[in-house]
């Protein structure tokens, strides 16, 4: 078993979830063991042995972290709320886009290093815990022949959830840090929230209107597929739902707000599916008719990237391949790009990190241990 | 006065208890350390026979048990030390399980020995390359491969802007690219080495009221244990480059948070070669001067290599000058 010495789960976030005591798991459709693959059980309150110093009794309250603010699993919005620095990338797509596949690809991709030119440095994470279990399911995933998906589906009707990485920049001498806060928010409350932005969705949709930059997913399965499986939108209309999500993003990004320029970067994911028929090109590009196939079947979509753009968005498009085989066989490409892409055009706005001078007089020890003059 | 603490992580069996018992054995011995310490003499002994017993047998420790105790080891500077300061170093036995639990639950676990060892003044980072749980890992692509993406896209395909990594014939169509034997993962109880590592640095700088990227002052060894029993091809890239190119991850979280110039990777081999082999235990036992070594890479990147497994405490202590040949 690949996730670490879990006992006994007591909470999901799902509503209507009953596998915490003993019922029924909401998703037991997807999950044989909802215990080693769902994300959203709250493991904190995992049996583990008791401390034998602790008084007997002082049981400690759910969602308590000790010393520490933050659990390793997703961090939630208050969460992210309390990092230094952070740069919210909002990641957009429809159910099954490949959002949560691209960001474990793309931890895979910096714990490995395997994108030698993408500049910044892995500086530390508060959401491991997660990245590890999605490591742990994608490694353990035997390719599309097998029935199972890559990672869970990020379920709807939750608070909205995020990952974090925190990047340095790569001159040995410049202090800045970057805490990248990227969304992991189901594709389902997206796009109805992208096509009837009720009052109920804006608690997990809030982040939209926050964000710095996006990451707007074009899924190339979906686009080219010629009939439906099942009830899904496929081709033209599925183009339709898009330019309707790109709206929102222009809404959003027409609203008043502190003069500064939130990117938009948009990739079609699965390139790998339509590599072979469509050569991409050398470089971003926004032109139908460099995209082949897929330009002609994502007019709306195009449309209204150009819109943003004619808008003063900076905005590029480019093909991206998260997981395109099992991980043995698999040759990612692209999967860091969109995060260079942002941080290229918001690195000139990361704040300088200054260390907070340290009071000189206070015999704290808690001071004494910062100038470094402990024991 | 106050003792200098130099505190000891790393996962369970990392090769922490054989480091310390075979240099309190080196002590007991008394061969030539660059820095002179001598052991507490007031202190009780037990710990350290636990610890030195097992090496001057000729054979590796047991697990060390989780019974929650954890060793001290007090030294006295003597003679060339121009600090008086006692030094501490300190490890807890239960370490190596208390680590891989810390992703489960992170308050019980943090005793207030926790907080003293998280306050120390210097850190050791023990890990054994040999027994490393790798995270899951996409192979890089292959100079074939490169060669391929060439031949289909041209010589600017795999320029900075558009990374496009390969996808031949067989990877095109996913249904393909599966592969017709499953392969078989090994399984796998233990959370991966390195973010369990980090995550526990994350621990002590958030202890110490770091931020994220703030670089302390204080020193941190990189401690690759069991460095006679890593490949010769890959102990000949040294230590340093072995961090930088097997453990990007690591090297990465350390640079951004320590003071590279105060941050250093050592390869050692506290017993210099494999004691679970007889014939080498044999010759380990009846040896006349040191077996075991350290290796660390100058900042020309060449490896030097020293019979003293003491230096990596120096290092923390005195820092490079420690590494600097002995006078005389
Ligand atoms: N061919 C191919 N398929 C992919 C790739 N990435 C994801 N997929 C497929 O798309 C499915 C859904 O991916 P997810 O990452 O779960 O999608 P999501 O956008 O997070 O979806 P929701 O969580 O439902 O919003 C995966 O199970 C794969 O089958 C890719 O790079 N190539
Ligand atoms: N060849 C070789 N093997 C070593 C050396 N040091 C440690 N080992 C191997 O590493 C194993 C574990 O070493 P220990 O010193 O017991 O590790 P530990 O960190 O104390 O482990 P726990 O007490 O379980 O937390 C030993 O049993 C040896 O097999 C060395 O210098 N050379
Ligand atoms: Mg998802
Ligand atoms: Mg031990």
């Amino acid at each position: 078993m690949p996730l670490p010495l879990v006992r006994r789960p007591l909470v999901c976030q799902r509503k209507g979830c009953e596998f915490p005591n003993g019922g029924r798991c909401a998703r037991s459709a997807e999950f044989d063991d909802p215990e080693a693959q769902c994300i959203e059980l709250v493991r904190e309150e995992a049996e583990v042995p008791e401390d034998p110093s602790a008084p007997v009794g002082a049981t400690k309250p759910a969602r308590e972290l000790g010393p520490f603010e933050w659990s390793g699993v997703h961090l939630r919005r208050d969460d992210a709320r309390r990092l230094p620095n952070p740069l919210t990338v909002a990641v957009l797509g429809h159910r099954d886009a490949g959002k949560t596949t691209l960001l474990a690809s793309f931890f895979l991709a910096l714990a490995a290093r395997t994108d030698p030119d993408f500049p910044w440095r892995f500086a530390g994470s508060r959401t491991l815990f997660t990245f590890l279990t999605l490591a742990d399911l994608a490694a353990k995933w035997r390719g599309y022949a097998s029935s199972t998906t890559i990672v869970p589906h990020t379920p709807k009707g939750i608070a909205a959830q995020f990952v974090h990485l925190a990047l340095r920049t790569p001159r040995a001498t410049d202090p800045r840090v970057v805490d990248l806060v990227i969304s992991d928010v189901s594709g389902e409350d997206i796009a109805e929230y992208a096509l009837n932005p009720t009052p109920d969705l804006e608690p997990t949709m809030e982040f939209v209107r926050n964000a710095d930059a996006f990451v707007f997913l074009v899924d190339c399965v979906r686009l080219m597929r010629a009939k439906p499986e099942s009830t899904e939108v496929i081709g033209s209309a599925y183009d339709s739902l898009l330019s309707n999500m790109l709206q929102m993003v222009s809404n959003v990004l027409h609203k008043p707000r502190e003069q500064r320029a939130v990117p938009v970067v948009a990739v079609w994911t699965k390139f790998d599916v339509v590599a072979q028929d469509v050569p991409p090109p050398d470089e971003p590009s926004l032109d139908k008719t460099r995209w082949g196939k897929l330009g002609k079947k994502a007019l709306r979509t195009l449309a209204g990237l150009h819109r943003l753009r004619d808008a003063g968005v900076p905005v590029s498009l480019f093909p991206v391949s998260a997981f395109p085989a099992a991980i043995e066989h698999a040759r990612p490409f692209n999967v860091c790009l969109p995060f260079e892409e942002i941080l290229r055009s918001r690195e000139a706005t990361v704040a300088q990190r200054i260390d907070p001078p340290i009071p000189m007089d206070l015999q704290h020890p808690f001071f004494a241990m910062r100038r470094g003059d402990l024991p | 006065m106050s003792a200098t603490t130099i505190t000891l992580l790393g996962t369970r069996s990392s090769g922490k208890s054989t480091w310390l018992g075979a240099f309190i054995d080196a002590l007991d011995r008394s061969e030539a350390l660059r820095f002179d310490l001598a052991l507490r003499q007031d202190d009780d002994a037990r710990t350290r026979m636990q610890l030195s017993q097992p090496l001057s047998d000729g054979r590796f420790a047991d697990r060390t048990p989780d019974t929650g105790a954890h060793a001290k080891v007090r030294l006295v500077p003597q003679g060339t030390w121009t600090t008086q300061r006692e030094v501490s170093l300190e490890t807890a036995d239960y370490l190596g399980e208390e680590f891989e639990r810390s992703f489960e639950r992170k308050d019980g676990f943090w005793t207030r020995d926790w907080s003293q060892r998280a306050n120390a003044r210097a850190f050791a980072l023990v890990l054994r390359p040999n027994d490393l749980v790798a995270l899951p890992q996409i192979p890089p692509p292959s100079a074939e491969e490169l060669r391929r993406v060439r031949a289909l896209f041209g010589e600017k395909a795999i320029e900075p802007s558009v990374r496009t990594l390969p996808f031949g014939p067989e990877d095109v169509a996913p249904q393909l690219a599966e592969s017709q034997q499953p392969v078989e993962l090994a399984p796998r109880t233990l959370p991966p080495t390195l973010p369990t590592l980090i995550e526990m640095l994350q621990f002590v700088r958030a202890h110490r009221g770091l931020s994220i990227g703030e670089r302390p002052d204080l020193r941190l060894a990189l401690v690759l244990s069991a460095w006679d029993a890593v490949e010769a091809s890959v102990q000949s890239l040294g230590p340093e480059r072995f961090l930088r190119e097997k453990l990007p991850l690591l090297a990465d979280f350390i640079w951004s948070n320590f003071d590279p110039a105060q941050t250093r990777c050592f390869g050692l081999s506290a017993t210099g070669g494999d004691l679970r082999d007889e014939s080498y235990a044999e010759m380990f036992r009846d040896r006349d001067g040191p077996l075991g070594y350290v290796e660390w890479s100058t900042s020309a990147d060449e490896t030097k290599r020293d019979s003293d497994i003491s230096l990596p405490f120096a290092w923390l202590i005195a820092g490079d000058s420690a590494l600097e040949p002995p006078e005389r």
